[in-house]
């Protein structure tokens, strides 16, 4: 069965451009505009990592980190922001990586390799 | 006589704006009006705790200055009160200032609670007190009501002054983190899309296939969107607070050689040679890696982007005291001295291509290490960026 990674992100365009590379890497991909849709999709589906921005309206990025983290402690997250300085907000310690958001989505594609291949 | 000095002391009181004439010219007065040869003013410096000659009239000795129980202005200060004195000068401390003359009078110039100096009269006769001690009674609150107002105008005009500064100062500040909010949302409003855009054209260029005549188009497009992303994550960094670093013992002369490998195509093309001096052995530096790259990044870009025909990056580094030192030389003709103040000021270029982000980004680095930069520059030739940080035990 194929790897599902939910995508986190108030960007539309950020969202589409994120399903349509991951799935090109081979993994199942579902998407959640908002915190509060996250949780939902995490609630009903199975879900084997979550691709999270961190700064959105609403429920934050740091907030459903650490919902995540109380309710499916085995879930790996990775935080992916346009601040490189969040690595050092505690909050964001309980992430498994952090990714600085950029065009070139090398580190990021690599990031999921390595957390799923771990799992497999 | 009474009416006489009061009148000429009152109307120079009115005309007269700057204290050391206006006493200078009361010494005149009183010494016109009155019987003595010498009329000195001294006034009280309470935190030197001394008096020093302000104006003087009359062509006989006196002394620049008394500390304080010395002399007739000392025993003044003592009594508060009026003192006479004449030869052979017994009974109070001994003053150079009477050498020549056979009596002296001194008044205290008081106005309110506060003592301001002293009104010193001498003559080379032997006076008889009461034909001028009215005028002088009369004569001394002028003087220190004189002085009182010019202190207080003096002081009024000081504090204005700086009221007017630390205004400034605030309105300065305020402008300044208008700027940082501002430029903070906005890097993060341009860099969503951006990831968007570059995203997508590197899809698009994916799709074309090598043999597609549209290949350039998109190639540009791609060249331009990380342009600018690097621009946006060079200001965010720089708008970042400077608490967050992760440091840990790290040897510079590795970190400068991380630095260097992204250069290797611009030494290339540009035409410029490399010339390394590296301190044999380690220099440990305690930094954080990742931003002491990006300083030595920026610096190395700085050189290389100031010689445009080629030329020679000079890279030392060693050991001075208890700092590391690193030098970034180029051989790029050197800094216009009129742009020297404004190098590390963000947004100040004088490339074309330039962000006007590298030195001050390098700048806030070195300062989040506790160190410095300072720069050589020699005009005609090139500019040396001199980079001090402590040597870590």
């Amino acid at each position: 069965m194929k790897k599902r990674i939910l995508v986190v992100d108030d960007e539309e365009g950020l969202r589409l451009l994120y399903k349509e590379e991951l799935e090109d890497e081979g993994w199942e991909v579902e998407l959640a505009s908002s915190g509060e849709e996250s949780i939902e999709k995490l609630e009903n589906d199975r879900i084997d990592l979550v691709l999270l921005d961190i700064k959105m309206p609403g429920m934050d990025g740091v907030e459903v980190l650490r919902r995540v983290k109380e309710r499916w402690k085995d879930l790996p997250v990775i935080l992916c922001t346009a601040y490189p300085h969040y690595k050092h907000d505690f909050g964001t310690w309980a992430s498994d990586a952090y990714v600085t958001k950029s065009s070139d989505l090398t580190e990021l594609k690599q990031t999921v390799r390595e957390i799923l291949g771990k799992k497999q | 006589m009474g009416y006489d000095i009061t009148y000429r002391l009152s109307q120079l009181a009115s005309e007269c704006r700057d204290l050391d004439e206006g006493l200078g010219k009361a010494a005149g007065i009183i010494l016109e009006s009155s019987p003595f040869d010498q009329c000195d003013v001294y006034l009280w410096d309470e935190d030197k705790r001394v008096f020093f000659l302000k104006a003087s009239a009359g062509t006989g000795s006196r002394t620049q200055s008394y500390v304080e129980g010395d002399g007739v202005p000392g025993m003044v200060k003592e009594s508060m009160g009026p003192v006479a004195m004449k030869k052979p000068w017994s009974g109070g401390p001994k003053d150079a200032g009477t050498d020549g003359f056979g009596y002296a009078y001194a008044h205290p110039l008081n106005a309110g609670d506060s003592f301001y100096g002293v009104l010193y009269l001498k003559s080379k006769m032997d006076l008889a007190a009461p034909a001028f001690k009215k005028d002088i009674e009369l004569a001394a609150p002028f003087l220190a009501l004189m002085i009182r107002c010019r202190k207080a105008e003096s002081g009024y005009l000081e504090a204005s002054l700086e009221l007017g500064e630390a205004r400034e100062k605030v309105e300065r500040t305020e402008k300044l983190m208008a700027l940082v909010d501002m430029a903070s949302s906005l890097a993060h409003e341009i860099k969503n899309p951006l990831i968007s855009i570059g995203g997508f054209a590197a899809r698009l260029k994916r799709h074309l296939g090598s043999d597609s005549d549209a290949l350039p188009y998109v190639e540009q497009m791609l060249q331009e969107v990380r342009r600018v992303e690097r621009l946006i994550d060079g200001i965010m960094r720089f708008l970042r607070d400077g608490g967050a670093s992760d440091k840990h013992p790290e040897d510079i002369n590795e970190i400068l050689k991380t630095a260097l490998k992204f250069f290797d195509d611009d030494f290339r093309v540009g035409n410029i040679s490399l010339a390394l001096d590296l301190f044999e052995g380690k220099l440990p530096v305690y930094a954080d890696r990742e931003q002491l790259t990006i300083a030595f990044d920026n610096l190395i870009a700085n050189a290389i982007q100031s010689m445009e025909n080629g030329g020679t990056l000079t890279l030392t580094t060693g050991l001075c005291r208890d700092s590391i030192v690193v030098r970034v030389a180029d051989s790029g003709g050197g800094i216009d001295p009129r742009n020297i103040n404004y190098i590390f000021n963000p947004f100040f270029t004088t490339k074309k291509n330039g962000t006007g982000l590298g030195l001050p980004i390098a700048n806030s680095i070195m300062h989040m290490h506790n160190g410095c930069i300072e720069v050589e520059n020699e005009e005609g030739v090139g500019a040396t960026f001199v980079l001090k940080l402590p040597l870590a035990a």
